[in-house]
């Protein structure tokens, strides 16, 4: 590890503690993730293992970037691209005003990421703020790989026990385990409707019951009907009809009609009828993106 | 397009195409010749694979697991030379991988029941020593596609292309009959025999050899998937005739102790017969991670312990009519550009 030169601490990462360094050769500024390895313990760790597999795959520009893996005595350094910070530290810094080029600009990027990463198969499975990095140019890179994997031909039963609480979609509540992309959709509909309030989050449930209530009556009480198969799904239980009575200009009273209209169709119960990444960056909502962007 | 089945023409071609790319890149036959008795022969190594094959089994990891633990078995052994000695702990180490790269957490044992159940020898001390050898070795680049996994992609590709002419020929639902290859697939992973041959040949030979039994026009079909994946008609003739004469000599090439069902006079020649009778609990485990590939999870199956062979005739006819029910709904759901089914047909 003598080619970086440790700088300071940032964080810590859900395997190991993160540190900005510096490059020695190059004076590249890089994000090291440090993960120890004891010999008594399960090797590497798979969340690691995966991210490495999956991360030397994925090369966007709204995807962290692993730079290199090295390996010394008993630790796993992974070089990272680094980032100044990551988006919940943006909405702390933003003093509840966030302008609406900005959240335009940070949800198309959110979108480029994600579709790329369904594009090649990989479902990232723990979007949120905290793993969305944004770097001092105003690039939105999707990070945090160590829930994410490779999905196949039709869909497998994958694990329940996926995506941070508040931004779980309901299928997965109710402890759907054949989920396929829509799984991101979703949490990108809570992170839209975040940026769009400068931060506060849409669904901040305590608990899963907590967690479909507040979902539900915003939306509606899904039924049979409107969710075909609801029922069957293994945590199935059901919930009281809510009367809804919050309009969507209320939920995200700073975005304009057509982001509403994006937003509403990101964050449906049934998870076929979630509008893909790829069909949402369709949307008029992105019809006057600057094109330096694109 | 059904966005939950993930059936989607176009994605599964991008996954065929990204798939052919990586194994263009990191794919070399492999030839054993023996030089000294410290280095393995190909009988060892297919021993070592069917080692890999029966713990993949035990865990219940899905075939794939199994396909990318052999497939970096052997890539291992190209990349340095292994005495034979360090064998069994590369083997157990490639399936520990493969198991922390493709299955989810919860299915992954802990090292110490790796360890301990695996029989394999080694401290889990040495297979983290192992790991990282390995994973240096491999330049972490570890998701090789296998044959399995070209086998799912091309299955699927017949299955959205010819729904009908899989099911209703063979009298078998789609996973039934996708389990049925995987069977052989994962028999054929573990002869050496087939190492020279790229791991898209390997599938689309053994799906050509069943088209043969399926349909007059298979050479039709065979050409069009050839076409898809770029495999030559010599390699794939070359790569049948290795298969089927595998096939043809070991039709019970069952792992020891695990088959329960003792074959009656079964002529081997009627392969598919021999085949259905042979189904060993292991191969149950393989039909377990396969029938919920095409959503078919809600289909009580019989228990392997109930099963040790023959599953009852009226279970399996009530199976099918429900799978082959399901997937008309499916094949409706996910019409296909015309252009791309076209192109199938006229070729």
């Amino acid at each position: 590890m003598q080619k970086y030169e440790k700088l300071e601490k940032i964080g810590e990462g859900t395997y190991g503690t993160v540190f900005k360094a510096k490059n020695r050769d190059t004076l590249e500024i890089v994000a090291l993730k440090r993960v120890r390895l004891d010999d008594d313990d399960e090797g590497v760790p798979s969340s690691a293992l995966r991210e490495i597999c999956l991360l030397k795959e994925l090369k966007h520009k709204n995807v962290v970037r692993l730079h290199d893996v090295v390996h010394s005595e008993r630790k796993l350094t992974l070089v990272f691209e680094y980032c100044d910070q990551d988006l919940k530290k943006y909405f702390d810094a933003c003093n509840g005003e966030i302008d609406p080029d900005t959240v335009k600009s940070f949800m198309c990027q959110l979108l480029r990421g994600i579709a790329f990463c369904h594009s090649n198969n990989v479902l990232h499975r723990d979007l949120k703020p905290q793993n969305l990095l944004i770097n001092k140019n105003g690039e939105l890179k999707l990070a945090d790989f160590g829930l994410a994997r490779a999905f196949g031909f039709p869909v497998r039963f994958y694990s329940a026990e996926v995506v941070t609480l508040w931004y779980r979609p309901p299928d997965v509540l109710f402890g759907a385990k054949m989920y396929s992309t829509s799984i991101d959709m979703w949490s990108a509909g809570c992170i839209f409707a975040e940026l769009a309030n400068a931060g506060r989050p849409l669904f901040p449930g305590n608990d899963d019951d907590d967690q479909l209530k507040r979902i539900f009556k915003l939306l509606g009480t899904p039924t049979e009907d409107t969710w075909p198969g609801l029922s069957q799904l293994p945590n199935y239980r059901p919930f009281p009809v809510y009367h809804v009575s919050t309009t969507w200009q209320q939920v995200a009273p700073k975005l304009n009609s057509k982001g509403r209209d994006l937003l509403q169709k990101l964050l449906v119960c049934y998870p076929p009828d979630r509008l893909s990444a790829e069909d949402s960056l369709q949307h008029a909502y992105f019809s006057d993106v600057n094109p330096s962007l694109k | 397009m059904d966005r939950l089945s993930g059936l989607d023409a176009r994605r599964v071609m991008h996954t065929l195409s990204s798939n052919l790319e990586k194994e263009l890149k990191l794919w070399k036959p492999i030839v054993f010749k023996q030089s000294s008795e410290k280095e393995m022969s190909g009988l060892q190594r297919d021993k070592f694979a069917a080692w890999i094959r029966s713990l993949a089994a035990e865990f219940k990891f899905l075939p794939e697991t199994c396909g990318l633990a052999i497939r970096l078995m052997d890539r291992v052994q190209q990349l340095f030379k292994v005495q034979a000695k360090y064998m069994q702990c590369v083997a157990v180490t490639c399936l520990y991988i493969a198991a922390k790269t493709l299955e989810e957490d919860e299915n992954i044992p802990p090292t110490p029941d790796l360890v301990r159940r695996s029989h394999c020898g080694c401290s889990f001390a040495e297979i983290t020593r192992m790991e990282m050898v390995i994973l240096n070795k491999l330049n972490w680049d570890v998701r090789q596609p296998s044959a399995v996994d070209f086998l799912h992609t091309i299955h699927v590709v017949l299955v959205m292309h010819y729904p009908h002419l899989l099911s209703s020929q063979s009298g078998m639902s789609p996973s039934e009959q996708l389990s049925t290859l995987m069977r052989k697939m994962l028999r054929c992973l573990c002869t050496h025999t087939l190492l020279q041959f790229r791991p898209s040949t390997i599938a689309l030979a053994l799906i050509s050899l069943e088209l043969e039994v399926l349909t007059p026009g298979w050479l039709r079909l065979v050409l069009a998937l050839q076409r898809m994946t770029n495999v030559g008609s010599e390699q794939l003739m070359q790569c049948r005739e290795s298969i089927g004469l595998f096939l043809g000599q070991q039709p019970m090439m069952g792992y020891t102790g695990q088959n329960r069902h003792s074959s009656s006079s079964a002529p081997q020649s009627k392969k598919r017969k021999v085949e259905h009778n042979a189904t060993s609990v292991e191969d149950e485990n393989i039909y377990e991670g396969i029938k919920r590939l095409y959503n078919e999870d809600c289909f009580v199956l019989p228990s392997p312990a109930s099963s040790a062979g023959v599953v009852g005739g009226a279970e399996r006819c009530a199976l099918r009519t429900s799978c082959s029910l399901e997937m008309h709904q499916d094949t409706e759901e996910n019409t296909l550009p015309a252009g791309l089914g076209q192109t199938l047909l006229v070729n």
